[in-house]
C-alpha cells in the first residue's frame, strides 16, 4: 500500500539544518497495524507527516497506492488525501467553535457527499462510538476521553483506507487510553491500515508490527505475535 | 503603580510592534482631531466670555418688514437711544459701528483696518483695558485714534505708538491710547477705535438683573410702533403696503451678547461673525465618536493579547498577586498607550493648527492654553481607564488551573461578538461619514454651478464708495474700460450672488396682486455683461432707454408670478405702478429667469430691475485672465482712490461665500471619513491577524480533510463579509437619513440618488479587503503539517 524508498527529510530553521529522517525505507501493507516508537525528537511525527501526505520528502521516493508522490504539490496531496487518510492527534485538535456533530462532519465537507447523507453518516458514527448524546456540545464541554472519541469519529467518517494516530493516548488517563487502543484494534480488524506513533511500549505491543526510530533512522523493524 | 508594571506594559506594546503601532497611530490621530474639534467647540461657546456681565448686555436687532427681503439686522434704523431714555427703563446704552478704512503711516502704502466708531460708554461696557494713554479722552477728541496693541505693533514696530501721527480718509490723526487686544473669539473685532456720537451701527443695552428682558422688548416695540418713524413709513409706503405688513414696519428683539455668536437671526448679515450651534455640537459629537472608534481598536488588540496571556495571568495568581495588582497592571498598559497617543496627538494638532484655523476661518492660536492642555490630560486618563475595563475584567476572570494546563485560551462567544461588534461600528461610521461628506460636497458644487440665471465666470466685482453718478466713480469706470483684458463694466446696487437688505417700494399690476420686490438699480448693459437670457421681451437698450429711465422696468420670474401674470410673455408691455412717495407707472420691457442672488438654501424673491445711476457695485467682464486684470485694477484704484479700501472679488468667489459653512462641513466630514476608514482598516487588520492566529489549527485540519485554498479564503471571507454586511446595514441607512436631513434645507437640490452611499460602501469594501488580504494569504499558505505540532 505504502512504500518509502531512501526517504530523507531536513528541517530548516533560519540557518540551522536538522535531519529529521535519514534515508528511511519502509513498506506498509494494506491492513497492517504498525506502531512507530522512539525517543523524543527521533523523527516519529515527521515520518507520520510524510506517510499522511502532509509533507513531502527532500529526497527519495514515496509510493502511495502505487503513485510516486515525492514531488507532488500541496493541492495534489490534498486531493489524494481526501477521504483516504484519517488522522488522530495527541491534543485531539477539535475545533472549539464547532459542535461535536460539526467537528465530525468537517471530514466530509470537502468531499462530494450530499448534505443529507453526510448528516446520516455522522449520526451513525457518533452512535457507534457512543457519543451521540453529546452531539450538540462543544469540545471543551467533554472529557479527554470523549474528545478523543470525537476525533476518532472524525478520522473514520470518510471510511479511510489508512488511519494515522500521533500519540493518541498521550493526554488520556489509563482507562481512557486503553479504551482508545481497543477502538484502534477494532478498526484495524475491520480492515483499515493503522499506523500509530506512541511512547508507550505497552501500547506499541498491541500492534502487529513495530519499528523503532533513532536519530531519524529505523533501528528495529519487528513483527509481533498477535 | 510600580516600575515593573510600566516595564511589562512597554514590553507588551513592543511584542507585536506593527499591531501596536497601527493602534497607536489611530489613537493619536483621533486625539489630534478630538482636541482640535473640541477646542473649536469650546472656543465657539466662549465667544464674548471675556466681557463681564455678557449675559446682561443685549444687542438690539431690528427687522424691517417693508422691504422685499425682510431680514434681521444688527444696526439701528430709528432713534433707539432716545426712545430708551424716554422709556424710563434703567439701562446703559452704547453704540458702535465697525467700518473698513485705509490708514497711512509715513508711507504711500495703506494699511487696511477695521475701525470701531464707538461712543464713550463702549469701553466700560465691554471692559476694554487701557495699556497706554487716556482712553476716554481719546474717544472725546475728533482727531484721536485708539489702537489695539497688535495694531500699534504692526504700524509702529518697536517705536512707541502713543502720540504718533497717522492719517485716515485724508485726515490727520494721532494715537491717543493703546488698548489690550481682545481675544479672537469676540463678535466685535476691530483694529482701532474712534470716538463717535452719531449713534449708527450696533446698539447694545446693558440691563440690571432686576429688569425683565421681555418687558423691555415689549416696551421698545410699543415705542417703535407709535414713533414718528413708523408714521413716516406708513406715509411713504401707502396704505396698501402698510396693510400688507400688518401695520408693523419694524420688529424689535434683543439677544444677549453671550448668545449673539450663535443667533440664527444674524446669519444673513455680511461682516458678522457667526456660528451654527448645531454644527458645533455635531462636530463635537463626531470628534468623540472618532476617539471611541480608535479606542475600540485598542480594546480589540488588548483583548486578543489578554487571551494569549492567560498562562501569565495564571502564574500571577498562583504566586499570590492580588486582584488589585492585576488591575493596576492592565490599567497601566492602557494608560501608557493613551498618554503616549495623546502626546503625539497634541504634537500633530499643534503642527496642523494653522491649516485647521484656515479651514474654520477662525484664529485658533489660543487653543494650546494651559486649561485646554489640562483638560486633554484628564480626557486621556479617562479614555485610558475606560479602554482598560473589558481587558481587565477578562484578566480577572482567568481560571488559574485551565490557564496553566493550556486550555484557557479560548475566547468566549460574547467576547468574540463584542469585538466583531466594535469593528462593525468602525466601518458603519466610516460609510456614514463618507456618504454624507460626498453628498454635501456634491450639493455644494451643484449649488455654485447650476441654475444661477447668469454666467459668473470671468466676472470681477468691485465696490465703490460713491454711486456712479459721482464724477470720480464714473471716471474710474471709464478708466476700467480702457484696461486691456476688460471687456465691459456693468453697475448694480449689489453683486449678483450676494443678497442684502433691499430698498423700499411696492409694485402693483393693473389687475394683479401687490408685492414688495427687491429693487435692483442697474446700468443699461447689466444683463449683457452678466450673460442673462430673457424669457420674454428685451434688456435695457441704450438706443431706447436712458440710464435713469423711470418708465421702464424688467422683472424676474418670481415677480411675474407674484403679480399674477399668467406667463412671462403676457407681462411684456403691461404697466405696473410702483407705490413710492410719488407713484409712477412703469412699462415691463423684459422678463428674466430668477437670477440667483441667494444661496440654494432659499427661494429667490421677486426682483425688479430699473435703470439707475445710483449703483456703486461694478461687475467687470474680463477676457479670462483674472489675476492679471485684478492687478491692473488694483493699480488703477490706487490712482483714483488712494485713501479708500480696495475690495475686489471674483463673482464665483462671492457665490461660493454662500456655501462656506457647507464646504467647511464637507471637508471636515471627509477628514472624519478618512480617519474612520483608517481606524476601521487598522481594526480589521488586527482582527484578521488574530482570527487567523486563533484558527491556525482549524485551517490545518481543514486542509488535512481536503479543503482547497479557495475554501479557506471563503471561510475567512465569510467572517469579514458578515461584518461588512452588518456595517452597511447600519451605516448606510444612517448616512441616507443624514443626507436627506441636510438636503431638506435646500430649495434647489442636486440630483444625488444613491451614488454617494454606493461609493462609500465600495471604498469601505476595498479598504476591508486590502487590510485583511495579508493575513488571508498567510492563512491560505498554512501547511497541514502544522496540525501535528502542539
Amino acid at each position: 500500500m505504502l512504500k518509502l524508498k531512501r526517504v530523507s527529510k531536513i528541517h530548516l530553521t533560519g540557518d540551522i539544518q536538522t535531519t529529521a529522517l535519514d534515508n528511511i525505507s519502509l513498506d506498509i501493507s494494506a491492513g497492517e497495524y504498525l506502531a512507530i516508537t522512539g525517543p523524543s525528537g527521533c523523527g516519529k511525527s515527521t515520518l507520520l507527516g510524510l506517510i499522511g501526505l502532509l509533507d513531502v520528502p527532500n529526497s527519495g521516493e514515496y509510493y502511495f497506492e502505487g503513485q510516486n508522490v515525492a514531488g507532488y504539490s500541496e493541492a495534489k496531496l490534498n486531493l489524494l488525501r481526501r477521504g483516504r487518510i484519517g488522522f488522530i492527534f495527541q491534543s485531539f485538535n477539535l475545533i472549539e467553535e464547532l459542535s461535536v456533530f460539526e467537528n465530525v462532519e468537517l471530514a466530509l465537507e470537502y468531499t462530494d457527499t450530499p448534505a443529507k447523507e453526510r448528516r446520516n453518516r455522522v449520526a451513525a458514527m457518533l452512535e457507534k462510538l457512543g457519543i451521540q448524546h453529546r452531539a450538540k456540545h462543544r469540545p471543551s464541554q467533554l472529557s479527554g476521553g470523549q474528545q478523543q472519541r470525537v476525533a476518532i469519529a472524525r478520522a473514520l467518517i470518510a471510511n479511510p483506507a489508512l488511519l494515522l494516530a500521533d500519540e493518541p493516548t498521550g493526554n488520556l488517563d489509563t482507562a481512557h487510553g486503553d479504551e482508545v487502543m481497543r477502538l484502534l484494534r477494532k478498526i484495524n480488524e475491520e480492515g483499515t491500515t493503522v499506523v500509530m506513533v506512541t511512547h508507550s511500549p505497552a501500547h506499541a505491543a498491541q500492534a502487529s508490527r513495530t519499528i523503532n526510530l533513532l536519530d531519524g533512522r529505523i533501528v528495529v523493524d519487528a513483527l509481533q505475535a498477535a | 503603580m510600580k516600575k515593573r508594571d510600566l516595564k511589562i506594559a512597554w514590553r507588551i506594546l513592543l511584542k507585536q510592534p506593527a499591531h501596536s503601532l497601527i493602534v497607536f497611530l489611530g489613537l493619536s490621530l483621533s486625539f489630534c482631531v478630538c482636541f482640535l474639534l473640541l477646542g473649536y467647540a469650546k472656543y465657539s461657546f466662549e465667544y464674548d466670555a471675556h466681557v463681564p456681565d455678557a449675559e446682561r448686555i443685549f444687542l438690539v436687532k431690528h427687522r424691517l418688514n417693508v422691504i422685499g427681503y425682510p431680514a434681521w439686522v444688527d444696526f439701528s434704523v430709528w432713534p433707539l437711544r432716545e426712545s430708551l431714555e424716554q422709556s424710563g427703563i434703567p439701562h446703559k446704552f452704547s453704540s458702535v459701528n465697525i467700518l473698513s478704512r485705509s490708514v497711512f503711516v509715513d508711507s504711500a502704502l495703506p494699511h487696511q483696518m477695521s475701525v470701531a466708531y464707538a461712543d464713550v460708554n463702549f469701553p466700560k461696557m465691554f471692559a476694554i483695558r487701557t495699556l497706554q494713554g487716556d482712553l476716554q479722552a481719546a474717544l472725546s477728541k475728533p482727531d484721536a485714534l485708539v489702537l489695539t496693541a497688535k495694531t500699534a505693533l504692526t504700524l509702529f514696530g518697536s517705536k512707541a505708538a502713543l502720540g504718533s501721527r497717522l492719517s485716515m480718509e485724508g485726515k490727520p490723526y494721532f494715537v491717543g491710547a493703546v488698548i489690550q487686544d481682545a481675544p479672537s473669539n469676540a463678535t466685535l473685532v476691530f483694529d482701532a477705535m474712534k470716538g463717535s456720537t452719531e449713534g449708527y451701527g450696533r446698539s447694545y443695552v446693558q440691563l440690571p438683573m432686576s429688569v425683565d428682558l421681555h418687558s423691555v422688548e415689549r416696551r421698545l416695540q410699543e415705542v417703535a410702533d407709535n414713533s414718528p418713524f413708523s408714521d413716516n413709513l406708513e406715509r411713504i409706503l401707502g396704505t396698501e403696503a402698510w396693510n400688507s405688513v400688518k401695520k408693523r414696519a419694524i420688529e424689535i428683539r434683543m439677544t444677549s451678547l453671550s448668545d449673539a455668536y450663535f443667533d440664527p437671526d444674524l446669519v444673513a448679515l455680511e461682516n458678522v461673525i457667526h456660528g451654527d450651534r448645531r454644527i458645533v455640537i455635531a462636530l463635537s459629537a463626531v470628534s468623540l465618536l472618532i476617539v471611541f472608534l480608535a479606542a475600540t481598536s485598542f480594546i480589540n488588540l488588548s483583548v486578543a493579547r489578554t487571551l494569549r496571556r492567560q498562562r501569565e495571568i495564571g502564574v500571577y495568581k498562583i504566586l499570590g498577586i492580588s486582584r488589585a495588582r492585576i488591575v493596576v497592571q492592565f490599567v497601566t498598559e492602557s494608560l501608557l498607550l493613551s498618554l503616549a497617543a495623546t502626546s503625539f496627538g497634541l504634537l500633530a494638532a499643534w503642527l496642523i493648527l494653522p491649516a485647521f484655523s484656515t479651514l474654520m476661518s477662525r484664529q485658533l492660536n489660543d487653543l494650546f492654553c494651559m486649561t485646554n492642555l489640562a483638560l486633554s490630560l484628564g480626557f486621556s486618563l479617562l479614555v485610558g481607564l475606560l479602554m482598560s475595563l473589558y481587558p481587565t475584567w477578562l484578566a480577572l476572570g482567568v481560571n488559574v488551573h485551565q490557564a496553566l494546563i493550556g486550555r484557557g485560551n479560548s475566547e468566549t462567544a460574547g467576547g468574540a461578538k463584542l469585538r466583531r461588534g466594535l469593528t462593525i461600528l468602525q466601518f458603519a461610521s466610516a460609510m456614514a461619514f463618507g456618504a454624507v461628506a460626498l453628498a454635501i460636497a456634491w450639493q455644494t458644487y451643484y449649488s455654485t454651478k447650476a441654475n444661477l440665471g447668469f454666467e459668473p465666470d470671468n466676472l470681477l466685482v468691485v465696490k465703490l464708495k460713491k454711486p456712479i453718478r459721482e464724477a470720480e466713480s464714473s471716471a474710474f469706470r471709464d478708466a476700467l474700460l480702457r484696461l486691456p483684458g476688460v471687456k465691459d463694466v456693468a453697475l448694480s446696487f449689489r453683486p449678483v450672488g450676494r443678497d442684502a437688505v433691499g430698498s423700499f417700494g411696492g409694485l402693483r399690476a393693473a389687475k394683479g396682486n401687490y408685492l414688495l420686490p427687491n429693487w435692483e438699480g442697474v446700468s443699461l448693459n447689466f444683463f449683457t455683461v452678466h450673460g442673462v437670457k430673457f424669457l420674454a421681451g428685451r434688456g435695457f437698450d441704450p438706443q431706447l432707454d436712458t440710464p435713469e429711465d423711470a418708465k421702464k422696468i424688467i422683472l424676474n420670474l418670481a415677480a411675474i408670478k407674484a403679480l399674477g401674470f399668467p406667463s412671462p410673455e403676457a407681462a411684456i408691455g403691461q404697466s405696473v405702478m410702483d407705490n413710492n412717495d410719488t407713484p409712477e407707472s412703469r412699462q415691463i420691457v423684459g422678463v428674466v429667469s430668477d437670477l440667483r442672488y441667494r444661496s440654494a438654501h432659499e427661494s429667490e424673491v421677486p426682483r425688479s430691475f430699473i435703470p439707475s445711476l445710483w449703483p456703486a457695485t461694478l461687475a467687470i467682464s474680463t477676457d479670462g485672465k483674472i489675476t492679471e486684470v485684478t492687478t491692473q485694477i488694483a493699480k488703477l484704484w490706487q490712482q483714483h482712490f488712494p485713501n479708500e479700501t480696495f475690495d475686489i472679488n471674483a463673482s464665483t468667489s462671492l457665490i461660493a461665500q454662500n456655501y462656506e459653512e457647507d464646504l467647511r462641513m464637507s471637508k471636515l466630514l471627509i477628514i472624519a471619513a478618512l480617519l474612520s476608514l483608517a481606524i476601521a482598516a487598522a481594526g480589521i487588520y488586527v482582527l484578521s491577524a488574530y482570527s487567523v492566529q486563533r484558527r491556525v489549527q482549524e485551517i490545518a485540519i481543514r486542509k488535512i480533510y481536503g479543503a482547497k485554498t479557495k475554501s479557506i479564503a471563503l471561510l475567512l471571507g465569510k467572517e469579514f463579509g458578515l461584518i461588512m454586511l452588518a456595517s452597511a446595514l447600519i451605516g448606510l441607512p444612517l448616512g441616507a437619513l443624514a443626507i436627506s436631513h441636510y438636503l431638506a434645507s435646500f430649495v434647489e437640490r442636486a440630483p444625488i440618488g444613491g451614488w454617494t452611499l454606493l461609493f462609500a460602501l465600495s471604498i469601505a469594501l476595498l479598504i476591508a479587503l486590502a487590510s485583511s488580504l495579508r493575513h488571508a494569504l498567510l492563512a491560505m499558505r498554512i501547511s497541514p503539517v502544522v496540525a501535528l505540532r502542539d
